[in-house]
């Protein structure tokens, strides 16, 4: 995957996910992805193991909305900011209009009167839909090495 | 929570204060409980060796987590790291993962396969039943050192654990008279325990963990209280996933009372009944993915929630198709582990499977419930640390431990009932205080 042009879309991708994120701006989040999708948040002993329980599982745009309207409207949880850090985006393969690529994530979780928190350090292993104006996720893996969480993770990541 | 313990002289002692109330229960009653309980230091000391490593039932794991002779995982009781494994007959045991030799740490794998157990620091080597089987330099080397003639490799083993299965699912007590499970629970809370775990094979989904700043008690109390659950949590409210007045039976234990059972039945769609008193409720949202709340019936009743508390530290809940446990680690009086196990039954189809993943969304340290607790509880341990001379009150549903048969929620009575087991295990010795 040679492609400089490619490159920097997904570099751009990746970058304006995050900002999205940072900026707690959720309910732009289920917009990055295609209407069917897969997003999967899992600690890394589960994934290790082949198990598939984790934090966060959706399959389509519209549960995404719901864990939106969720953290919007129905979840009771102190307010936070969040700083996503994400290393090293590589389109691993390209296969017709989908690109596989993997990063490195680090969340830190600032909370009132608290100092900042690493709360979640991770790889990503995602697929990106190209076909369309703008590149989209079609699955997002996120595997988690930080398998005991302090507290609750409320924002996706 | 705005009564404060009375200061009385602590007899001979120095004078009580704000910080540092006498540490008694103000009633006769579990209608109060006093926050010193969930921040004392000693107090917490107590509990580990009456509660924790009492005569009292905790839950290691699953057969099918190890289910080949060898195969081990790595559990905890309390603070204690204990090592659940088949032994070559197919036994199951369960060791404490400290050496006999010097303390150390054995085991650090969390799930593995081995003949025999080494402590990587001497080598001592025990079978996995823990009989301690050879030493190294015993005879020492040139007939120089070594072990004294008489030294025992008999009396060196591992310290063992009282094990008893119930279909599958593993309990384990440092006590060896704890009577056996089915008296321990008491029949109504068995046949509930047996509800899920029938027979059928179970396989692990995953787990979760999370720390929790607050004291682990709180987690139980929050497992056995009905009143939050409508409330608190507007997911299941808005839902319709939970209502107060959803018809059910509650089960306690009726020899200790600490042991409790909800199992209810979801009211039908679209019905708005006992709503009235929920600030919260907001018959606006809708789901886009009806999946996660589409449950399939898969036991011979209606049950579509069961919340079952095992004292002093399980949690086994139905929501739905999803099966977790959940597990209670204390971390010092301040903070607790909540270990959640998330399974299936060996023969489920992909569909079901499936179904389970899904509904996994509502709990766990993300979950559309579960989120709130997790929240809550640390708000509880922030307003309980700094004042541990005020006193919680539990006054819905009466005064009394016992929990109402009639399938009543509007009630404390599960958590009053769990303090005067409690107490009763805590201070049998020095009447009503540490």
């Amino acid at each position: 995957m040679n492609d400089p042009v490619m490159h920097a879309r997904v570099a751009d991708l990746y970058t304006r996910y995050s900002e999205t994120l940072c900026d707690l701006k959720i309910a732009d989040w289920p917009e990055y992805f295609t209407d069917i999708c897969l997003y999967r948040v899992v600690s890394r002993p589960n994934h290790d193991r082949g198990q598939l329980i984790g934090p966060m599982f959706a399959e389509n745009k519209g549960a995404l909305k719901d864990r939106v309207v969720a953290i919007r409207e129905t979840l009771v949880y102190s307010s936070r900011s969040l700083t996503h850090l994400v290393n090293g985006v590589r389109i691993v393969s390209s296969e017709e209009s989908t690109l596989r690529t993997r990063s490195m994530l680090a969340v830190y979780q600032t909370l009132i009167d608290g100092t900042t928190q690493l709360q979640l350090v991770g790889r990503t292993f995602d697929a990106i839909d190209a076909s369309g104006p703008e590149l989209k996720f079609r699955e997002r893996v996120v595997v988690f090495d930080t398998e005991l969480l302090a507290g609750a993770l409320v924002y996706p990541v | 929570m705005n009564q404060a313990c009375p200061h009385a002289e602590a007899g001979a002692g120095a004078a009580a204060s704000e910080l540092r109330p006498i540490k008694i229960w103000p009633r006769k009653d579990s209608s109060r409980v006093p926050l010193w309980v969930y921040t004392d230091r000693d107090n917490y000391l107590r509990e580990l060796e009456a509660v924790f490593y009492g005569p009292h039932w905790h839950m290691v794991g699953l057969e099918s987590e190890i289910p080949n002779a060898g195969d081990f995982k790595r559990s905890v009781i309390g603070e204690r790291s204990v090592i659940v494994t088949r032994t070559q007959e197919g036994e199951l045991s369960v060791l404490l993962n400290s050496c006999a030799h010097r303390g150390v740490e054995i085991c650090q794998t969390t799930f593995g396969t081995q003949k025999e157990i080494m402590c990587p620091y001497h080598q001592w080597t025990y079978d996995l039943k823990g009989n301690l089987m050879g030493v190294p330099f015993k005879r020492g080397v040139k007939g120089k050192g070594g072990f004294p003639a008489d030294f025992d490799t008999a009396q060196h083993g591992l310290r063992t654990l009282k094990v008893e299965s119930v279909n599958g699912c593993i309990f384990a007590t440092f006590d060896h008279d704890a009577p056996p499970m089915r008296e321990y629970l008491g029949d109504g809370n068995y046949e509930y325990l047996t509800r899920i775990f029938n027979g059928r094979k179970t396989k692990v989904l995953g787990y979760q963990r999370q720390r929790i700043k607050g004291n682990w008690k709180l987690y139980m109390e929050n497992i056995k209280d009905p009143y939050h659950a409508s409330l608190l949590h507007v997911f299941l409210i808005s839902f319709g996933l939970y209502r107060i007045d959803q018809k059910g039976v509650t089960v306690t234990d009726e020899r200790t009372l600490s042991h409790n059972v909800f199992a209810s039945i979801r009211n039908a769609a679209g019905e708005v009944s006992g709503t009235e008193d929920m600030k919260s409720y907001r018959k606006d949202l809708k789901l886009n993915d009806m999946n996660l709340v589409s449950a399939a019936k898969e036991y011979e009743d209606d049950v579509t929630i069961q919340i079952q508390t095992i004292f002093p530290d399980l949690v086994l809940q139905q929501q739905g198709n999803s099966l977790q446990m959940r597990y209670v680690i204390p971390r010092g009086p301040d903070e607790f582990e909540l270990q959640w196990t998330y399974f299936g039954y060996e023969d489920d189809s992909a569909d079901t499977t499936l179904r389970r993943l899904r509904q996994a969304n509502l709990t766990g340290p993300s979950g559309f419930v579960s989120v709130d607790d997790t929240e809550v509880l640390e708000y509880s341990g922030s307003g309980i640390r700094p004042n541990p001379s005020h006193i919680a009150v539990l006054e819905l549903g009466g005064r009394e431990g016992t929990a109402p048969v009639d399938g009543n929620m509007v009630t404390e009575g599960p958590i009053r009932g769990f303090y005067d087991y409690y107490r009763r295990v805590m201070y049998s010795q020095g009447g009503d205080t540490l």
